[in-house]
């Protein structure tokens, strides 16, 4: 358990102090988890009360509202002032000090925020006094607008919202929603490489490495590393890739793909898994296309209960124990290997 | 300043925190990585992260692996997880059946043999099909924990509104690209097969296919048959707080009274259960009433000013297996209710809910438990 991290960070020593008392109790907690982690059997009881305790049982008790306003003041000095220099993390803090002060005072939260502004960070109180205000300005705009928004196709909507960012912020947007931007900047690739009509498989998926490695430079692996499904699915979906697969003797399609997944660092043992996976999907749609070959037949050929028993025979052998899911998909208007197979996702 | 200039600064000054020490890391690793299962409509961002993320597009269980700022301070720099994509518009036949997919891609890549699925609304039901479909083909229980966020279990008034073209609905297809986007017009969707899924009888007994929560219920249940601990947070809100998409649901169209209990559909609204006559006790969030939302045990999620955020389980409200046959208590208890709508726990703004700390609390209770 690493929960208890002390609050240093910019708090006097009083207000830490003060904390330390009022912090929810250790013992409690471990009582919680340990009840938590009790056996399974417990999941199939309906008797209230056996597993944990309320949390008001936990809650620290302020004996007034200046106690508890100091609490808060020193978690978000722990929580971000390391950070507290860069926009975003700015804005989180606002977004923490505007769900505080609505939760606490309702009825004149926003008479408050200066105050624990001033207390919280004191150097930045004017700057984050501006940030409050622009985020406020973006946010009615957002609820005003939020309809025609809605309406809007993608990229309009994603023109519309920048405008608006650049006037509540300025420059600060770029820095706010930079996640967003470098998201956005993969996406982009992502989608626009279905207009690369001339390019292989493989020069499709050069540009996309390409594009991550212009947007997370020397950190490209590792982010292809922790997101290595993501991208294979999205890539592997795009609608000229999915023909140049389909297009593919089962062999040459499936070294392509090795060669896809290697290209995105998979290791031996996971191309070997891979392989193993797409070696058994081949043959589970091959049989999937033929039943519904199959299917069609028996449907032209019979009516009513000969046609119900003549099916199910037919689900049976095919699928086996699979029948009945098989079954129960048809009855709710799904039929699996009546779609075109998109290639490496099933 | 132009666009390079701007961009840039941006980059100077994400550069200049690789150096910064990065805030103490808090949640736990869990045994086991994360799934998310995403709702109806799925989302703009390619890879996701806008769906499952801050209001600024930080993904969040990005880990802090590099030093960098943008990614989630509160949890283990080893936690590993996966965005699973479905179509967005298809009934929970469908869309389980491409989730089950998705892990057996992501079993693949990463050499797991089990894993945690998170499913928000729809990704809720999608989710019990998929552990099901896990189970019969591996041979075991893969899903450890399945946890379901707003999820509409037992239906939702508002897919009952749209199919049955109540006023303010002209276009069924129009009406949800309104609140959607264009993201409906997409190959592979199916509106209104998405919609009958999530109106708790078969909403038309002539259309020759058996749909609804009903029969999916008794089909993929809850229960410890293909995962073993189901949970399920609820959220609710006050209109004066909701998203403005959903608020203009209830201005323009319907009001949700999601919060008294029947046996079958006494209200005729779309949903298992009936109203307390009082639609405005902040009894649903928007779309989903809080009578349709628990699935196994309840969650709490307590939000603590000087550590981590925690989640807990409650049996205060008992275990619904059954999804069908939640007792009273399951149906019209507010108990752990998140006093949050349909939207805030996910990136959509404006919000002032810290969608960061809550899966990195989420992530820390998993790991607590062993899982």
């Amino acid at each position: 358990m690493a929960k208890h991290f002390p609050i240093v960070l910019g708090a006097s020593a009083a207000v830490a102090a003060l904390a330390f008392l009022l912090w929810p109790d250790s013992n409690a907690r471990q009582q919680t988890v340990l009840a938590q982690t009790s056996p399974v059997a417990t999941e199939a009881t309906t008797s209230p009360g056996a597993e944990t305790k309320a949390a008001s049982e936990n809650q620290p008790q302020w004996s007034s509202d200046e106690e508890r306003d100091a609490f808060f003041i020193a978690d978000m000095q722990g929580r971000f002032a390391p950070h507290i220099h860069i926009q975003h993390a700015q804005i989180r803090f606002l977004e923490q000090l505007i769900s505080y002060l609505r939760q606490h005072y309702p009825d004149d939260w926003r008479s408050r925020v200066a105050a624990l502004l001033n207390a919280s960070f004191p150097d930045l109180a004017t700057e984050l006094q501006n940030k409050f205000d622009a985020l406020e300005r973006y946010n009615e705009w957002l609820l005003a607008d939020r309809k025609q928004l809605q309406a809007m196709p993608a990229g309009e909507r994603r023109a519309a919202l920048w405008d608006k960012r650049y006037a509540a912020f300025g420059d600060d947007a770029e820095v706010i929603w930079a996640a967003e931007i470098r998201n956005q900047k993969i996406s982009d690739t992502l989608l626009s490489l279905d207009d690369h009509t001339d390019s292989s498989v493989q020069e499709k998926l050069t540009t996309l490495v390409t594009a991550i490695e212009q947007n997370y430079g020397q950190h490209a692996d590792d982010f292809i590393k922790s997101r290595q499904t993501e991208l294979l699915n999205k890539f592997v979906e795009i609608p000229s890739v999915q023909t140049s697969l389909n297009a593919m003797p089962a062999n040459e399609r499936r070294s392509e793909m090795r060669a896809i997944r290697q290209t995105l660092g998979m290791d031996e043992a996971a191309l070997d898994r891979w392989e193993k996976l797409d070696t058994q999907r081949d043959q589970t749609w091959s049989a999937g296309q033929n039943y519904m070959q199959q299917r069609e037949q028996i449907v032209a050929r019979y009516d009513g209960n000969r046609q119900q028993r003549e099916l199910e025979a037919l689900q049976k052998s095919v699928f086996g124990e699979q029948a009945e899911m098989i079954q129960r998909e048809e009855a709710a208007g799904f039929f699996r290997y009546a779609r075109q197979r998109r290639i490496g996702r099933e | 300043m132009n666009m390079r200039i701007r961009l840039a600064t941006a980059l100077m000054v994400t550069c200049s925190l690789l150096t910064t020490p990065a805030l103490a890391r808090d949640a736990n690793k869990t045994t086991y990585p994360i799934v998310f299962a995403h709702g109806m409509g799925g989302f703009d961002d390619v890879l996701g992260y806008d769906y499952w993320g801050d209001d600024y597009g930080v993904y969040v269980l990005d880990t802090c692996q590099w030093g960098e700022y943008y990614c989630n301070h509160d949890i283990n720099s080893g936690q590993e997880s996966f965005v699973a994509s479905v179509t967005p518009f298809a009934s929970s036949e469908q869309r389980g059946y491409e989730l089950y997919q998705d892990i057996q891609n992501y079993l693949a890549t990463s050499g797991h043999s089990y894993v945690n699925v998170i499913g928000h609304s729809q990704g809720g039901l999608d989710l019990r099909k998929a552990a099901k479909l896990l189970n019969d083909n591996r041979g075991y229980r893969v899903v450890k924990y399945g946890i379901s966020i707003s999820s509409p279990h037992r239906g939702s008034p508002i897919a009952q509104y749209v199919l049955n073209m109540q006023p303010g609905v002209t276009s069924i297809l129009e009406t949800l690209a309104e609140y959607f986007g264009n993201v409906i017009y997409g190959g592979g969707n199916d509106a209104i097969a998405a919609l009958k899924q999530l109106v708790n009888h078969d909403f038309d007994p002539n259309d020759g296919v058996t749909t609804g929560t009903y029969a999916f219920n008794q089909a993929y249940p809850a229960g410890t048959a293909n995962i073993e601990r189901s949970r399920s947070f609820l959220t609710g809100q006050d209109n004066g707080n909701m998203n403005p998409a959903l608020y203009l649901l209830k201005e323009l169209w319907t009001e949700i009274d999601g919060d008294g209990y029947a046996s079958y559909d006494a209200n005729g609204d779309g949903a298992l259960g009936t109203g307390d006559g009082n639609a405005s006790d902040n009894d649903d969030d928007g779309l989903v009433g809080i009578n349709s939302q628990q699935m196994g045990y309840r969650l709490e999620y307590w939000e603590c000013y000087g550590c981590l955020d925690y989640v807990w389980t409650q049996t205060n409200t008992g275990y619904v297996a059954d999804l069908n046959a939640p007792d009273a208590t399951q149906m019209t208890s507010h108990a752990w209710k998140i006093n949050q709508d349909h939207l805030d726990i996910i990136g959509v703004p404006p919000d002032t809910f810290d969608e960061m700390e809550f899966y990195a609390a989420i992530t820390d209770f998993i790991a607590d438990n062993g899982f």
